[in-house]
């Protein structure tokens, strides 16, 4: 197979920026060349406004000949189409929230807009982020760059594709039970979900308060600290977030590999893993442990256990949120949605609210295990090759609750958890399609698994890898 | 819970949600699974608590200083 060309980086767009070798106009000019080429085959964009995208290049180019200064000057990003808008609508993938207009900036936007990024449009989603495949009844299923007949993995399904394919430099996702790592798994990117509390989900579409975290897609580990730094800290509008204070996270990605401990799972706590999987999980831990980092073996507790928590909180919450619309425009809700929140009306209040009082202690257990000893934990992140859309095309109830379980099993628990998670790039499969892993660590770690997944990108020298454009 | 779905129905349509007797045998069974692994999870002691705000309070406790 021929060696994928290779797409810029956000870290090496903004030096071309900052040192006037090239204008915003000539970055997002290029990125919506890109989209239109890309738009028809993959469907990453709900919707790009060309006139726009060109005037807010112009007016940064502007403001940086005034002198004018911010962390993402000029760049033309995407967002999956949930953050809530002054006066614009989002769609949150669905047929119901696209008729409501917003009345104030989601924080993440706001700060995205502060730091100078431009955006060319919004991102497909699965439908109000609840589907861990980029399915969508209502704007079409997002397709994988890599080969289109194969899902991107949700929900930030346009996030994944449009960062894969090169229309856009980063975008922002959330995550629910994966939805920022699957989609990165599936499509070759760096995926974080960073600590609960981390970043403000203010005017973020909630699917389940107590579990959603915003966080970036990225083509490497560097582009995602930029993104993370801009977005991260305490924001009064969402009384959860951490008052840590926000380091430069671009500035301190190279924390050393050596003298790391990174610990792998005993056993196989999701089950079989598939061979070629498995064995570029292996490999990137001989990866780490060629860079001087020490490997150990843990015991995991049962994550199918971790599972059914996380679900009672989703489901439970998701119905709370969903309930009016199920109630009176259930002909609105693709069967994907409906039938994965049904649930969340029948699960007792007991059982939410033991849930959620167990959740302290689990993760205190969860660290002691893990993170005793270790800095980071390197754990499978799907157990399959990346599925194709008529193989996850479920129309039952049932069959559709037992596909998002083989999907989502290895990322959810984490989001009953709070835990940073980083989805990890392996390089390409022998059928041409994205492998993965997850880095996990300690709370409010983030610097050590972009400083890991910085090493590992590094060594490998295959970030940015570029899909061809299908015919 | 029984897993025969009619208490899971009745619960249901009380919630002004329309469903089948076939469904809702689904959702028994699917809410029984949670149940049981919340049981597993969760061995509630008796005492204070008053989430989120612990659980906030432990992710801080157990975070690193990733300066």
């Amino acid at each position: 197979m021929s060696r994928p060309n290779r797409l810029q980086s956000l870290v090496e767009l903004m030096e071309e920026l900052n040192s006037g070798r090239m204008t915003s106009i000539e970055a997002t000019q290029s990125r919506l060349e890109a989209t239109r080429n890309w738009q028809p085959k993959i469907n990453a964009f709900i919707s790009f406004d060309e006139e726009e995208a060109g005037q807010a290049a112009i007016k940064s180019d502007l403001a940086r000949k005034r002198g004018e200064t911010g962390l993402l000057l000029g760049a033309p990003l995407a967002h999956k189409d949930m953050f809530l808008r002054n006066g614009g609508r989002s769609s949150g993938g669905s047929a119901i929230l696209a008729e409501i207009q917003g009345n104030d900036d989601a924080t993440v936007i706001d700060r995205l807009n502060k730091a100078g990024a431009i955006e060319i449009g919004r991102l497909n989603m699965s439908e109000f982020a609840a589907g861990p495949t980029g399915h969508n009844a209502h704007y079409g299923h997002a397709r994988n760059p890599w080969n289109p007949d194969h899902i991107t993995g949700g929900s930030s399904s346009g996030s994944g594709a449009a960062v894969a394919s090169g229309c856009t430099y980063a975008a922002l996702g959330s995550d629910t039970g994966g939805s920022i790592r699957l989609p990165a798994i599936m499509c070759g990117l760096y995926g974080l979900k960073p600590t609960y509390g981390r970043v403000s989900r203010y005017g973020a579409m909630p699917r389940a308060w107590s579990l959603d975290c915003v966080g970036p897609l990225a083509r490497s580990a560097a582009d995602a600290a930029l993104i993370l730094t801009v977005i991260a800290g305490h924001d009064p509008k969402d009384p959860t977030t951490s008052r840590r204070s926000v380091p430069t996270w671009q500035q301190l990605i190279n924390k050393p590999v050596k003298g790391m401990t990174i610990a792998k799972a005993r056993g196989t706590p999701f089950g079989p893993i598939e061979k070629e999987t498995a064995e570029a999980h292996e490999s990137a831990l001989n990866a780490f442990a060629s860079m001087g980092a020490e490997i150990v073996e843990v015991d995991m507790p049962n994550f199918d256990d971790l599972y059914a928590a996380a679900d009672a909180i989703s489901k439970t919450e998701a119905a709370a949120l969903h309930g009016k619309w199920m109630r009176e425009r259930p002909d609105d809700f693709s069967v994907h949605v409906y039938s994965r929140t049904e649930a969340g009306f029948v699960v007792p209040a007991h059982v939410y609210l033991a849930s959620q009082a167990a959740r302290a202690n689990v993760l205190r257990d969860f660290c002691i295990r893990a993170f005793s000893d270790a800095d980071a934990l390197l754990i499978p992140s799907i157990t399959t090759p990346v599925p194709t859309i008529a193989e996850t095309d479920e129309g039952e109830p049932g069959a559709i609750q037992s596909m998002v379980a083989g999907i989502t099993k290895a990322t959810r628990p984490f989001n009953y958890l709070g835990l940073p998670g980083l989805a990890l790039p392996l390089g390409l499969s022998s059928k041409g399609l994205p492998l993965s892993c997850q880095l996990i660590a300690r709370p409010f770690s983030e610097r050590t698994l972009l400083s890991l997944g910085h090493a590992f990108g590094e060594m490998r020298g295959e970030d940015g890898m570029a899909p061809t454009l299908p015919k | 819970m029984s897993e025969d779905g009619s208490w899971a129905e009745e619960v249901m349509k009380n919630a002004g949600l329309r469903t089948s007797s076939g469904r809702a045998k689904e959702i028994a069974t699917e809410t029984n699974r949670i149940h049981s692994g919340v049981k597993r999870v969760a061995a509630t002691h008796f005492g204070f608590y008053d989430e989120p705000i612990q659980f906030l309070a432990a992710l801080e406790e157990l975070g690193e200083d990733d300066q």
